[in-house]
């Protein structure tokens, strides 16, 4: 009876049905949900992540709109559709914009999905649905949200032979995130060269397109500012790479590490059938690797992943097993394996950053700090700059006056043994306020040096804690 | 009723192991390492406060503890925290490994004599007795377990060898981290056979495909936090630089001789060529999978370098088997009756005394922890002070025996700044300014410092320089009371 419930379940989950879109819409809604009941109660609503607050400044802040910078005669640079969008009324559309095209955005995975290969499409949604990726992207307030949900309506049109479309959706890409729109386009070329040769057009239209819409948001900033420098803040190693990609060993969004080996058990499936796409393959290893830098990577990739997952776990289903129990168990253990990524990555979503003492802090910043400069990790400018403060060195360093400068000072003033040199930093860049909180500590405290928190604390003359919780510290600068 | 004579021989093999274990682990009225004693205050808490302690209050100042309690629960229910019944467990557990090996050696070479004789080879292997008489560790438990899923593999027709081994995938992760040696031990046999001059079965792919699943599962859930926390780096336990290179480092010809002891080098090695090359025998790849597994990670020193000896060792003593059992079938084709006969001498006789002797000479001369080290330690707990600070290889002996706090220990998991605490700790014993151990000392807030004689070794000195003539501190022996802080 047990073995009948068993293959009735996954009958009703490999076949067609058309009730599955209504599970994917109910599924995404809880799931999308979540985190943002969890935030409400713990952090006082707080939106995740640098990124939503950097966005955030940027929407609320009408100077951003007007080609001015964090700093004066600096130009911004970056894609503008987004916080546009969001200053309708940026606090709400932080945090619910991003839901709603999550929501749309499964379905019309699942619907891409439909037409292409239907059997793994309700699979591949519900792990979609459930990936830390796919949570993560659809909670945080960024351009990516808008890239990805327009990638996947262009993949949606073209697959349904709205080709015209598809080059508009790809061209709006780009208004949200050029190097999405890029990425995608390359996708396409892939499929267009090696697969069904022929569409050739539209895919220069597209390109044509994404080059026009470079030009209109960055042509500007180009021309006034030049170039601009761009600092890879990572080096690149095995352990980064995986701790960047795996939810698991602590990777702000990623994949569960049990979908990741469900996704090779499906690739090792479906390369057994056919060869010809290793290029695809080599493609999808480089992506990954250039993950460490391009993040939003991640999340294009994550669709693969959670497809070949599905694909992976039809095919255990439907081997041939000598031994039912093992097979029986096996299924179990994936299971569990999944809903532990999910379930352990939900877990740490109260945490992320801003956490309730971060979140504090920016409020003190706000009503104590003015316009002064705040020295602190370039992670947490957002949210300095959320207070209104100027940070030292922005997340987006493209632009500044010497930028390497101020990221060499900053990292020699959190590490350096010398209070003197420490105020000279603080007096050269005119510092107000210091942020230290307990990751930068962790980071601090791996070096052998005395750092500058030890020095802090032996100088109350001239440093002052202007605010402390368990895992933030505020240090006012008071003057020789 | 009749007693197979087989039986008995082996059942005598094992007596002697565990009577040369026994008399080796009551020698010393404590555990041999000071590991063990991380081990045992958790059993002592458990059996003491029932319940598992997830805090120790005075590792650290006060820190989290992270592990698998599986083990030390059994261990708090056979025992009640006797020390006697501890010393036993562990001893039976491990002498256990005669059967086990045995088993594996008689599916190599159906051979009875030489399953036997391989079986003392393994052992009496230097690094193994060493390492495991007298302590507490989860080892007790993995390493015959680990055989027993070896064995259970080699013998998958029988049903209940298949059960054998899906309890044993479920346990070994609860046990201890060193599960993913066998997780490695499976892609290893399955690269392996790649080539395709061997296919495993389909029951064995599948075995150990839910084993492979059930291990990361395990341990993802087990070590969730630790995995969060350091990422990738949790392999190395939070090891501080200083540390890991002295705990995880390469291998040296000259230890690996000792440790393992020149018979079962030359024997394994032979048997595992015989085994690979000359039979094709699936069982042998499994069991060379492991080596292998073993080998990358010492290579990689992402393992313990003493743990990854001892799981060396053993492979190559059951390896022996086959080696000796060719030789000893040579030997028996020799047209010469003498020269037969004396082979199949050294065979029996004089290679099993000459391993059993090396090996106890080797124990002999490795006593571990000294009782006297033990004593001065249960002396500092009449003395006043909250804190303790002694070499970091003593961490464990001042919260066992003083009771009072200490400022690290070798437990680096989750252990909060230990790269700080163990540089400020060797500063404390090792400095000759006064300004520096009073920082030290009043950070921490130390108000007892153990200079012990492997201090003195360790850090080339007699005693604190900074303590001479100065009235600060009071000397009793190697123990300094500090009086006063500046």
């Amino acid at each position: 009876m047990s073995v009948l419930k068993g293959k009735e379940i996954y009958t009703w989950l490999s076949a067609p049905n058309k009730n599955h879109i209504w599970w994917v819409i109910g599924l995404v809604l809880v799931v999308l949900l979540v985190p943002i009941l969890f935030r409400a109660f713990a952090v006082d609503g707080a939106l995740i992540g640098e990124e939503s607050y950097g966005n955030l400044n940027l929407a609320e802040n009408p100077l951003a709109l007007n080609e001015v910078g964090e700093f004066e005669d600096e130009p911004y640079f970056g894609e503008r559709a987004w916080f546009s969008i969001l200053a309708i009324s940026p606090l709400f559309l932080s945090k619910w914009l991003p839901f709603l095209i999550g929501i749309i955005s499964s379905v019309l995975f699942y619907l891409i999905l439909r037409k292409l290969i239907p059997r793994y499409a309700f699979l591949a949604s519900v792990f979609l649905i459930f990936s830390p990726a796919n949570v993560y992207l659809f909670s945080v307030s960024s351009a990516t949200v808008a890239g990805v949900f327009f990638s996947l309506l262009a993949t949606w049109s073209y697959v349904n032979g709205r080709k015209a479309w598809a080059t508009a959706a790809l061209i709006v890409t780009g208004l949200f995130s050029v190097l999405c729109a890029l990425l995608v386009w390359l996708v396409f070329l892939f499929y267009v060269v090696y697969v069904i040769k022929k569409d050739y057009k539209y895919l220069w239209w597209a390109l044509f397109g994404i080059f026009i819409s470079f030009i209109l948001q960055f042509g500007y900033s180009l021309v006034v500012a030049g170039i601009p420098l761009i600092i890879f803040l990572k080096t690149f190693t095995l352990p980064h790479l995986i701790g960047d990609m795996f939810t698991d060993f602590g990777a702000r969004f990623g994949f569960g590490l049990f979908s990741f080996l469900m996704a090779l058990f499906g690739l090792f499936f479906v390369y057994k059938e056919k060869h010809r796409y290793l290029i695809g393959y080599i493609a999808i290893a480089i992506s990954l690797m250039l993950s460490v830098y391009f993040e939003f990577i991640l999340f294009y990739l994550n669709f693969l992943i959670v497809l070949f997952a599905a694909v992976g776990i039809i095919k255990l289903v439907e081997m041939e097993w000598k031994l039912d129990i093992v097979r029986s168990l096996v299924i179990l253990f994936v299971i569990c394996g999944l809903l532990f990524s999910f379930v352990s990555y939900m877990d740490r979503v109260v945490e992320f950053s801003p956490n309730e003492d971060a979140v504090a802090a920016m409020k003190f910043l706000q009503i104590e700090g003015g316009d002064s400069v705040i020295l602190t990790n370039p992670d947490r400018a957002s949210f300095v700059k959320y207070g209104g403060n100027v940070p030292l060195v922005s997340d987006k360093v493209v632009y500044y006056v010497s930028p390497k400068q101020r990221l060499d000072d900053i990292n020699y003033f959190y590490t350096q043994n010398s209070f003197e040199i420490a105020e000279q930093i603080i007096k050269r860049h005119d510092v107000k306020f210091v942020w230290i909180d307990d990751e930068m500590k962790k980071e601090i405290a791996v070096g052998d040096n005395v750092n500058v928190v030890t020095l802090f604390s032996h100088s109350f003359a001239r440093f002052f804690i202007a605010y402390s919780s368990p895992t933030v510290e505020i240090w006012e600068y008071l003057g020789a | 009723m009749k007693v197979d004579k087989r039986l008995v021989g082996l059942f005598v093999v094992f007596l002697i192991v565990l009577i040369i274990r026994l008399y080796f682990a009551f020698l010393n009225p404590y555990f041999s390492t000071e590991e063990s004693y991380l081990g045992y205050g958790i059993i002592q808490e458990m059996v003491g406060e029932q319940s598992i302690p997830f805090f120790d209050e005075l590792s650290y100042g006060g820190r989290s503890l992270l592990y698998s309690p599986v083990f030390f629960l059994v261990y708090s229910l056979l025992s009640l925290g006797s020390i006697f019944i501890m010393k036993v467990l562990t001893e039976v557990c491990f002498a256990s490994m005669v059967f086990i090996v045995f088993a594996i050696a008689q599916k190599f070479t159906s051979d009875y004599r030489i399953a036997l004789i391989s079986t003392i080879f393994t052992n009496f292997i230097p690094i193994f007795l060493l390492n495991t008489i007298n302590v507490i560790s989860a080892y007790a438990f993995v390493i015959p377990l680990m055989f027993l899923m070896f064995y259970s593999l080699m013998n998958l027709n029988d049903n209940k060898y298949i059960w054998v081994f899906i309890i044993g995938s479920i346990i070994l992760p609860l046990l201890h981290p060193s599960s993913f040696l066998f997780l490695l031990t499976i892609l290893f046999f399955f690269f392996l056979l790649g080539g395709g001059a061997v296919q495993p079965t389909k029951k064995k792919k599948e075995l150990l495909m839910l084993s492979a699943f059930v291990i990361i599962l395990m341990n993802l859930i087990i070590y969730k936090k630790a995995l969060l926390s350091h990422g990738l780096g949790v392999v190395w336990q939070n090891l501080p630089l200083s540390i890991l290179s002295g705990a995880f480092r390469l291998l040296e010809s000259f230890e690996l001789l000792f440790s393992l002891g020149s018979v079962v080098i030359i024997f394994g090695i032979f048997g595992l060529y015989f085994g690979v090359l000359n039979e094709k025998n699936r069982n042998v790849y499994l069991i060379g999978a492991f080596m292998l597994s073993v080998l990358l990670l010492l290579l990689l020193q992402f393992i313990p370098f003493l743990d990854g000896l001892v799981f060396l060792g053993l492979s190559l003593g059951v390896l022996s088997s086959i080696s000796l059992n060719r030789l000893w079938i040579y030997a028996s084709q020799l047209k010469h009756k003498f020269v037969s006969g004396f082979i199949k001498f050294v065979i029996l006789i004089v290679l099993p005394l000459f391993v059993i002797i090396t090996a106890l000479t080797f124990v002999m001369d490795n006593q571990g922890l000294q009782p006297e080290t033990v004593e001065d330690f249960i002396s500092i707990r009449d003395f006043e002070g909250d804190t303790v600070a002694a070499n970091l290889h003593e961490g464990h002996l001042i919260t066992t025996f003083t009771n009072k706090q200490n400022i690290a220990d070798t437990n680096f998991l989750l252990a909060p700044k230990p790269v700080q605490r163990v540089k400020d700790l060797n500063l404390l014993l090792s400095t000759g300014s006064k300004a520096s151990a009073y920082s030290i000392i009043n950070k921490y807030g130390v108000d007892v410092i153990y200079f012990s004689e492997e201090s003195k070794k360790m850090f080339k000195s007699d005693g604190l320089r900074y303590a001479e003539e100065n009235e600060c501190f009071e000397r009793k022996g190697n123990i300094y009371l500090v009086k006063c802080t500046q």
